[in-house]
């Protein structure tokens, strides 16, 4: 909307910049190098001018104006730094510490805290405040993942509108009023959203925080790497935060192209390797052993007998190759498990721009998290949803019909003419009626495991082979009694009566290098953002090795990998 | 209730004006359809909906909700496009003093009506809503049995007026805040831009008008603009302490607060004096006695130092503790504020802390220095008029009744001491 109109001229704090009319100040003079603080403003989200705290003095304006809620218009004058306006911002701030409890020391926002921030840049030293401080309740556990600190909350509703605006199911609410107004959920209920852990991030203040890292590390004493999650076929980017080389928590990196800066809570929390019994060393029969030997017996037992080798959609690319090289070499079986599909037709910003978005009988709010909320933007931008199926479909408010079958589909809606393009589709049997609807948006079956969309062609494990090298940390079908297996995986857990023959400690996704096909086609890198069991290796290290006992030469891209790590 | 309230003849008092409004003196009923002419509308839609515009510009007819917007301005603002407009009726009478709504809607429910029908009509409106302050039962029921009799006699055509009851928060007669409401959402004011003339209710243009503005328009259309100006009636809202409190009709400039209370209210209580007058309920500055030769229009209030607002006079006698009463002025608008933005919800916090402090004896006089700079870190600074309006009692009364301040600080106790008994 605001590209088409035209630029005007506007000067922040002396400096001239040129920006469309109806842009927002606060974003001119982000373009202008000029830093205004902000608590509730967020780029992604509609402004509210509740916090005040981007008071400005405006030239010819008789009272100062929030940057965050007034549009530019040619030849604007404005003074973020005068006295007038950082009399405001003083203010403002003075008046939003007088009942903050300043328990800074104790908070594990310290460190990374715009209220601190902005205090230290932009704020008085002293506050004039001698009354009693309010009190409200603190850690509250809003649910398994949240924790609430009413006394922390500065009111400035990211939370409340990220609900509302990013994730559409209205979570949380505001409650009360005046000095006392609050955020949380409703009587009995609890902070039910696969997207909860985003407010964390949107939170400037310590009073959402993340029950999993609470009181684990210190922000300055984080050890920072970016990587990809492992959680889903969307490749979410990420930031993986360790202390002393022990992951604590993950956060969402922005990437446009892919998840805009969202995380869904599945990826955040439960995909880190925490709590969850590790793999540390290799062992033959229940018995531990070293890798040499594991891998001498692994060899011996491969080259023994008709052999399948069955792989997780999970692994890396790099692992992938060399299984699939070990497989052919041994002339065994290759297959994968869980099934995947994969073949989708362009890109994730193919469906943002969508202006009819069709998903036959995929539940991608639950499926593919972060991918639902790609699809609510287009929604936002004046797309239209349907769905096709008798399914769950968590876009259940968000979708304009639902119907039984795609003929009644194809018969409700296009008899009036076509329907309006970019056209995506998404779920089984999409390409049929993509090319019957000339879609010209994203359209396939999109693969749902993280390396799922690289394993296309490969056809479904059997499992019937005597015997089996199963390859990832997948809570694999129990073996028949004749069969031998060797597991290549990361935790511990798995079924007694399962016990493999041969297992074979590996490094956890967030430890290692590696790559990744996310459900669009793109290739991702992993880095390791935390240190993996002593005697862990990388998936494709693993696999390589095990080539390498099997005295098969073209173990596969040794160097590339090696260089990697 | 609202019979006492109204004027009655007073045969000393010549000439006795003949009220346009309240024009049913000492009426305890509503008005009915068989005794009300819908002469105004019926003679509305023979005109152009420009033309009705131009008649209540010409009228000089402006906002009687406090703000003094003019009224036909404001209806020329409404884009003309396509789609949903509405109309949206602010009954949400919530100001302390104030009670001309609800006198109107209780016995003049036809010509809210009627104003409501000639102003969708003009700007293109065929939904209004009426936000009746939740405490007024009488007032929307009376109103929604008028709707009622008009719609069956056919008068509403293909117009709704629909009535909705507040749930009882002062923030609501805020017009976007009332908006937010009506939407079913938490009501808090929206930033401005966009303004609702633009996206008001539902993202659609939207008109908000107050129940006594909408009054005067039929009035307009019968007897012209011309009329209307020469006479500008408007309703004071006398309370406090005075012996006869009440809705006073009166045009605009024609009295003085001196006269309204002595020939309206009957003057003071129990002979004593005026201390001050608050002319906009607990919104607008109190005036002192000095200040009672004012004359009772928009301009002379402002020159006075204070707000006419919506004409909401309450008068107080010199047993008034000006600390307490700011205290209790400050205490509902801390109880009042919506929470929203910053400095209004801690703002008016910490005043009342202070005041509280200061009028239980227990403050200093720096105390006063911290008020008047926290009233200034509070106004020009928030989102809505609430918060401006908290900071009013605090600086009137700090300014001119200092002395008051002073003697609770020197004295550790309240110096006026009538209200302790």
């Amino acid at each position: 909307m605001a590209e088409a109109l035209p630029p005007v001229t506007v000067i922040i704090d002396g400096q001239e910049v040129r920006v469309p009319k109806g842009t927002l100040l606060i974003e001119a003079a982000k373009k202008a190098g000029v830093e205004i603080p902000v608590f509730c403003y967020h780029p992604k989200m509609k402004p509210v001018g509740a916090c005040r705290m981007c008071l400005v003095d405006i030239q010819k304006m008789p009272r100062l104006q929030t940057a965050c809620t007034t549009p530019v218009s040619e030849g604007m004058i404005v003074h973020t730094r005068n006295d007038r306006a950082t009399a405001g911002q003083k203010a403002v701030l003075e008046l939003m510490l007088a009942n903050h409890p300043l328990d800074c020391p104790i908070c594990d926002k310290g460190g990374e805290c715009p209220l601190q921030d902005n205090t230290f840049k932009f704020g008085l030293g002293v506050s004039r405040f001698t009354e009693p401080k309010r009190k409200l309740a603190k850690a509250i556990p809003l649910s398994e993942r949240i924790v609430l600190d009413r006394e922390r909350c500065i009111m400035c509703y990211r939370c409340v509108r990220f609900q509302d605006e990013i994730a559409g199911d209205q979570a949380l609410a505001a409650m009360d009023r005046a000095g006392t107004s609050q955020i949380g959920v409703l009587d009995g209920e609890t902070f039910d959203s696969p997207f909860s852990g985003n407010t964390i991030d949107l939170c400037p203040v310590g009073a959402l925080l993340s029950r999993q890292y609470r009181f684990r590390a210190r922000p300055w004493d984080l050890q920072r790497t970016p990587s990809i999650c492992a959680g889903c076929a969307v490749g979410c980017n990420v930031e993986l935060h360790a202390r002393d080389r022990a992951l604590q928590r993950m956060v969402p990196r922005e990437n446009m192209a892919i998840n805009n800066e969202w995380l869904c809570d599945f990826g955040r929390f439960d995909t880190l390797p925490l709590g969850i019994e590790r793999l540390r060393e290799p062992a033959v029969d229940g018995q531990p052993t070293s890798w040499a030997e594991a891998l001498e017996s692994a060899a011996e037992l491969l080259r023994s007998g008709p052999t399948e080798v069955i792989v997780s959609p999970s692994i890396t690319n790099e692992a992938l190759n060399a299984a699939t090289t070990i497989a052919r070499e041994l002339k065994a079986g290759l297959g994968v498990w869980p099934a995947t599909t994969g073949q989708v037709r362009r890109t994730i910003q193919d469906l943002v721009t969508s202006k009819t978005i069709i998903l036959l009988g995929l539940d991608v709010w639950r499926a593919l998290p972060v991918l639902a909320l790609r699809v609510r933007e287009a929604l936002k931008a004046g797309g239209k949803l349907y769905f096709v199926g008798a399914g769950a479909n968590g876009l259940w408010r968000d979708t304009s019909a639902t119907f039984a079958t795609v003929e009644e589909l194809v018969q409700a809606l296009t008899h009036d003419g076509a329907l309006p393009q970019p056209i995506s589709i998404l779920g089984w049997g999409a390409d049929a009626l993509g090319d019957e609807l000339a879609a010209e948006g994203m359209v396939g079956s999109p693969a749902t495991a993280a390396n799922g969309a690289a394993m296309t062609g490969l056809p479904k494990a059997t499992f019937e082979a005597p015997v089996q090298l199963l390859v990832g940390n997948e809570d694999w079908p129990l073996r028949s009694s004749a069969s031998a297996r060797i597991q290549l995986r990361w935790s511990a857990a798995g079924d007694a009566a399962d016990r493999p023959s041969i297992v074979l400690p590996l490094a956890h996704p967030y430890e290692q290098t590696g790559s990744l096909i996310n459900l669009e086609g793109t290739v991702q890198q992993l880095h390791p953002g935390a240190a993996a069991p002593a005697a862990a290796h990388p998936d494709w290290l693993a696999l390589a090795e095990l080539a390498e006992a099997l005295h098969i030469s073209a173990a596969p891209d040794m160097e590339t990998n090696a260089a990697l790590a | 209730m609202s019979s006492a309230a109204t004027e009655r003849f007073d045969t000393d008092t010549p000439p006795p004006y003949q009220p346009v409004l309240l024009c049913h003196p000492g009426r305890t009923e509503p008005v009915a359809l068989d005794e009300y002419e819908y002469r105004a509308w019926r003679k509305a839609q023979e005109m152009s909906p420009e033309q009705v515009i131009e008649e209540v510009k010409g009228s000089n007819l402006k906002g009687r909700g406090g703000a003094a917007f003019p009224t036909g301005l404001k209806w020329s603002f409404v884009p003309k496009i396509e789609g949903p407009k509405y109309l949206c009726v602010n009954a949400d009478e919530s100001e302390p003093g104030t009670f001309k709504d609800r006198e109107l809607m209780e016995i003049e429910p036809h010509m809210l009506i009627e104003g409501i029908l000639i102003a969708c009509y003009s700007f293109g409106a065929r939904t209004a809503f009426v936000y009746v302050r939740g405490e007024y039962r009488t007032a929307a029921q009376r109103l929604e049995n008028a709707i009622e009799e008009a719609r069956r006699a056919g008068l509403l055509g293909d117009y709704q007026i629909l009535v909705f009851r507040g749930a009882g928060a002062y923030i609501c007669g805020e017009e976007t805040a009332l908006l937010e409401s009506l939407e079913g959402r938490r009501p808090m004011p929206r930033s401005r831009p966009p303004f609702p003339a633009v996206e008001g209710l539902y993202g659609r243009p939207s008109v908000i008008n107050n129940v006594e503005t909408l009054v005067n328009v039929p009035h307009i259309i019968n007897r012209g603009a011309e009329w209307f100006k020469a006479l500008d009636p408007k309703i004071f809202c006398l309370s406090g302490h005075v012996n006869r409190p009440g809705n006073y009709e009166r045009p605009l400039g024609s009295l003085t607060f001196r006269q309204l209370i002595d020939e309206c209210g009957q003057g003071v209580h129990g002979g004593h004096q005026v201390k001050g007058v608050l002319p906009a309920g607990a919104s607008a500055p109190i005036l002192t006695a000095d200040k009672l030769d004012t004359l009772l229009d928009y301009d002379s209030v402002r020159e006075a130092g204070s707000m006419l607002g919506s004409a909401s006079l309450i008068v107080l006698d010199e047993r008034v503790c000006m600390v307490r009463a700011a205290a209790r002025m400050v205490e509902f608008f801390r109880k009042e504020s919506c929470g929203k933005c910053t400095p209004c919800r801690e703002g008016t916090t910490w005043l009342h802390k202070v005041l509280t402090r200061l009028e239980q004896g227990q403050g200093s006089e720096a105390d006063l220095d911290l008020l008047l700079s926290l009233s200034d870190e509070i106004s020009g600074k928030v989102l809505c008029a609430l918060g401006d309006f908290a900071v009013s009692p605090v600086v009137a009364t700090v300014s001119q009744f200092r002395d008051e301040y002073l003697a609770h600080v020197r004295q550790g106790r309240c110096p006026v001491g009538s209200w302790a008994e």
